[in-house]
């Protein structure tokens, strides 16, 4: 194998890969990347079993300079680490990579490093997906559903299920939801799919789906998305995301939202979560992180108190409330969550008593909600 | 020394011995009713503050059997959601919730 390459596309290659390459693994191929040179293009592929991102560097016609030149067709694996450390240091704006059996030259103006290669027959093979069209939605789309519903998983893997996120998808709407059994938040949207295109429930690894936000682009460019052969495959620009799907049953969410409410309050997004930020300082240590919410019509205040250090009180005006007087506490661990995934500057809160739910939606986004369950104390 | 004076002096005492004794009595019998009482307004109390509690939290009451047992498995720490059955419960659990409200 023998390719040139622009220095600055091979490294921003290189770096989108790494994110599949793992800190730890029983199989030291996998801190390697797959580098592949095939007719005129450069694939670089790193996998560590649960996702894989493979990218391509291909000329483009609109452009005169060449980015890859592809000298001899071939495959080799390299350390990712080292490579990419070495790759972003080189002096030169091109860069040379030459491997004959297993040693590898890479060469840039008067750099020249000789790499040991392993064998990339070794590599595992990435999991097959058709390449038939599934549904088309936009990259920065994407990105904020990944964004509003993928932090409420859960950590532990006590329940497998819930480390991940839902992926519904039923006339034309595309719905996440991820739960991790004490807070809920979930988004919709409308997405272009294939016609009589069908896509069973699927849990996606939370995990996966944080690795993916990162690379998207902040683009109106739209992503295709296929989910078969229990694998999702998120196609864009010249790249290939793949994750494992997580089996077995997402519990139902459907009757969990409550749709009555006796208080609605709006407040500003920001000073809400900043009131309740300050609050969390003194529930830090105690268990549950517990704040405490007095919602009454001329008078709302945010308090906490931790036995051994102190307490806090503050006040904070409402845009507009509507409703009985209500009381609650939950973790603010959650609340913050919740508010910092609110797009908008408005978030309507929404209480049914002080036992059941309550659910945060942003003003003038109705395909967003945040539910929180709150936690049940002795009235004070 | 006059032996008359200590003999009356002697039957006095006990006079006074005798009355003590039935003051002893009755308020012996007045704590017993005052403990009684006390043990009456107790469970009054209890059973109010059950009720008081039952109305803050505004639970439907609970009705049958299954859903007693299932209540109280909850209560006592344990998932009961289909998700996590029997397991310990960190907190409140939303499908736990659910599975109560609509057996109830």
């Amino acid at each position: 194998m023998r390719f040139v390459v622009r220095k600055a596309d091979f490294l921003q290659g290189l770096q989108q890969v790494a994110r599949a390459i793992p800190t730890r693994t029983p199989k030291p191929i996998l801190y390697g990347v797959l580098l592949t040179a095939q007719s005129d293009q450069l694939y670089i592929t790193g996998y560590d079993l649960e996702i894989g991102i493979q990218m391509h560097i291909e000329n483009s016609d609109d452009n005169e300079q060449n980015i890859i030149q592809i000298e001899q067709e071939g495959s080799v694996v390299l350390q990712a680490r080292y490579l990419i450390d070495i790759v972003r240091k080189l002096p030169h704006s091109l860069i040379r990579v030459d491997s004959q059996q297993s040693t590898v030259t890479i060469q840039s103006g008067t750099a020249n490093y000789q790499l040991n290669g392993m064998d990339y027959r070794e590599y595992p093979d990435l999991p097959i997906v058709h390449d038939e069209r599934g549904f088309a939605v936009m990259a920065s789309t994407l990105k904020g559903l990944i964004e509003h519903s993928a932090f409420a998983v859960a950590s532990s893997e006590i329940r497998p299920t819930l480390t991940g996120v839902l992926w519904n998808y039923a006339d034309g709407k595309l719905t996440l939801t991820g739960t991790d059994s004490h807070r809920l938040s979930t988004q919709s949207t409308q997405v272009e799919s294939h016609q009589d295109y069908a896509l069973m429930d699927s849990i996606i690894p939370g995990k996966s789906l944080m690795e993916l936000s990162r690379i998207l682009p902040d683009t109106d460019q739209l992503v295709d998305i296929l989910i078969e052969n229990n694998q999702l495959l998120v196609t864009f620009l010249n790249t290939r995301f793949l994750s494992r799907l997580i089996e077995g049953k997402f519990p139902d969410t459907t009757r969990i939202i409550p749709s009555t409410f006796r208080t609605n309050i709006v407040f500003s997004t920001k000073d809400l979560h900043d009131s309740v930020e300050r609050a969390a300082l003194l529930a830090r240590d105690t268990d549950n992180n517990i704040v405490r919410f007095q919602f009454r019509r001329n008078n709302i205040e945010i308090l906490s108190h931790s036995p051994e250090i102190g307490k806090v009180v503050e006040s904070i005006d409402p845009i507009t409330f509507e409703g009985e007087d209500m009381m609650i506490a939950c973790n603010a661990k959650f609340m913050i969550d919740a508010l910092r995934q609110t797009p908008t500057d408005q978030v309507r809160i929404e209480l049914t008593g002080s036992g059941s739910p309550f659910v945060l939606r942003p003003v003038g986004l109705d395909d967003l909600l945040h539910l929180i369950l709150p936690v049940r104390i002795a009235n004070i | 020394m006059d032996k008359q004076f200590v003999f009356r002096e002697v039957e006095h005492l006990q006079d006074r011995i005798g009355e003590f004794y039935e003051e002893l009595g009755a308020i012996k019998v007045q704590l017993q009713e005052l403990i009684e009482e006390n043990q009456r307004l107790f469970l009054e109390n209890e059973h109010l503050r059950e009720r008081a509690k039952f109305y803050t939290e505004e639970q439907t009451p609970v009705q049958g059997e299954a859903l007693k047992y299932l209540s109280s498995l909850y209560d006592d720490g344990f998932h009961i959601c289909n998700l996590n059955y029997g397991a310990m419960r960190d907190g409140d659990c939303l499908f736990c919730l659910q599975n109560l409200q609509s057996r109830s």
